[in-house]
């Protein structure tokens, strides 16, 4: 049988609430469970599942949104842009523009170039033929990797801030804030490699974000992500958008792309 | 402020690879104690040692970092803050270690030149830190990288220092040095094994400049788009809510 507060407490402590909320919820989940005479996972259901229902609503009004910028305009712009590797031609002739405040996905099948254009947003990769234009400012999420395995999270945040100049403090502080939108709260010494792999993705998507860019590229960021942290993301890709980020993310799960401004899809890898 | 931020967290990683650091202090230590017996020897392949520990950890340094220096820079910063942060941090550590083995040598040797036995150690690791880093952005692999630094540096154990292979070596300034600190040769191998050192390490940094501007180049974009362009772009455009 399991322990029904006990898994409560931590999956609260795990979505970064303090021990005197976590102690205030599971008072009164269990004071509710009695008043109706049954037992907490007969009134809530799973432990694990309530804590993340209760920690979501709080989060949409505890968690400040960014600053919006004010300004419409385009963050990316891509013209005929193709890359080709020797012979083999990996993309060809995709255009595409993200304004600022605008979600756009890319799908395609694998192997269809999805996260080369990416890079080649991201300017780590140069194009064959084409032209890509962008904002100053770029955050990019990658599929997974991009970390250093003995630094702790929050020494990350430092380390990204020190690229546009900020404090050390405030680079914590705002790296900290970020994780608790997507429901983490980084252990101060548990270094980033004894992570589970969900959370290591969290860790990508805060640095993409630490940096306060114009334009956010998302490679498939929700590797590993449970439930909870799925929704999470999309919650936050919603506040970027809402605050003049523009949004490329590459995503192969259909099911959220209603949420989406615009999709592009890319052509088929050639046989 | 962002090459410290780099040394900052090359230090914080290095400090938490507790067995890595034991090995780095043992490998000086196990070349000097097996020719402990004959001891000039015993001297050179300590600092000889020491510049292989700290290439060695500046390869791994750097060939473990690439992914994270390339969001590095994305996110803004520069590469020469990058590469000279890391380079900072894997020197300073060459030269703690290397004055727990100045101390060591002191004690257990009867040295004419104590000051050349430093400089000795100052070469190995002023080559040794970008020799490291060189081949870890050429190669860009582990394993590749460990055996190239092992063919330069078996080589330069094995090879007579006074033959010209010897001198295209990277590390035989550490040889030339030791020739005038045990009073073996004049003047003339101190100021050799100087120039040797300093250029060996200009040719380092211009190879490590060159291979750094490839690998972690971002290609500017052909238009930065700022605050001041219009809505609409030229093709099919919505505007944006």
């Amino acid at each position: 049988m399991s322990n029904w507060p006990a898994n409560f407490m931590h999956a609260l402590s795990e979505h970064g609430l303090d021990s005197d909320s976590v102690q205030r919820l599971k008072s009164e989940a269990l004071e509710q469970a009695t008043d109706h005479g049954l037992p907490p996972e007969r009134v809530f259901g799973p432990a694990t599942a309530y804590a993340d229902r209760l920690a979501r609503a709080l989060r949409s009004t505890t968690v400040p949104p960014l600053p919006a910028s004010g300004k419409e305009s385009v963050a990316l712009r891509l013209a005929g842009v193709s890359k080709r590797y020797g012979r083999r031609q990996v993309l060809r002739d995709v255009s595409l523009e993200v304004g600022r405040g605008e979600s756009v996905a890319v799908v395609g099948a694998n192997g269809s170039g999805k996260s080369t254009l990416l890079q080649i947003c991201a300017g780590t990769v140069k194009p064959t033929s084409g032209t890509v234009e962008r904002a100053v400012h770029v955050g990019y999420v990658p599929q997974s990797g991009g970390t250093a395995p003995f630094l702790t999270p929050s020494e990350h945040f430092e380390l990204f801030a020190a690229a546009r100049a900020d404090s050390r403090g405030r680079g914590i502080a705002t790296g900290l804030q970020l994780a608790a939108a997507l429901g983490w709260r980084p252990r101060a010494k548990q270094p980033v490699g004894q992570l589970s792999g969900g959370t290591r993705q969290k860790l990508n998507v805060v640095l993409g974000e630490l940096s306060r860019p114009e334009l956010l590229l998302l490679d498939e960021p929700y590797q590993g992500f449970d439930h909870g942290a799925y929704v999470d993301l999309w919650t936050q890709i919603d506040r970027w958008r809402d605050t003049g980020t523009a949004v490329l993310i590459v995503s192969h799960m259909l099911s959220e792309l209603d949420r989406v401004d615009r999709i592009v899809e890319l052509d088929a890898p050639e046989e | 402020m962002q090459a410290i931020a780099i040394a900052r967290a090359t230090f914080r990683e290095l400090s938490r690879r507790h067995t890595a650091l034991v090995m780095l202090v043992l490998l000086p230590l196990a070349f000097y104690l097996a020719r402990r017996d004959i001891p000039f020897s015993a001297v050179v392949v300590l600092a000889l040692g020491l510049g292989w520990a700290v290439s060695t950890l500046a390869l791994f340094s750097t060939v473990n970092a690439l992914e994270l220096d390339g969001r590095l820079r994305i996110a803004g910063f520069t590469t020469p803050a990058i590469l000279m942060g890391r380079l900072f941090a894997v020197m300073l550590i060459g030269v703690a270690l290397s004055l727990g083995y100045l101390v060591l040598v002191i004690v257990d040797q009867d040295v004419a030149r104590l000051g050349g036995v430093a400089l000795m150690m100052l070469c190995a690791i002023v080559v040794g830190a970008p020799l490291g880093m060189a081949i870890g952005l050429l190669l860009r692999r582990e394993l590749e990288g460990a055996l190239a630094l092992l063919i330069f540096l078996a080589t330069q154990f094995m090879t007579n220092p006074e033959k010209l292979l010897a001198r295209c070596l990277p590390l035989w300034s550490v040889r030339a040095v030791a020739d005038w600190t045990m009073d073996l040769g004049g003047a003339s191998w101190l100021r050799d094994g100087l120039i040797h050192a300093a250029a060996t390490l200009a040719v380092l940094l211009v190879v490590i400049a060159f291979t750094s501007a490839f690998r972690l180049r971002i290609h500017p974009p052909h238009e930065v788009l700022g605050d001041d362009q219009d809505v609409l772009g030229p093709v099919g455009f919505d505007r944006p809510r």
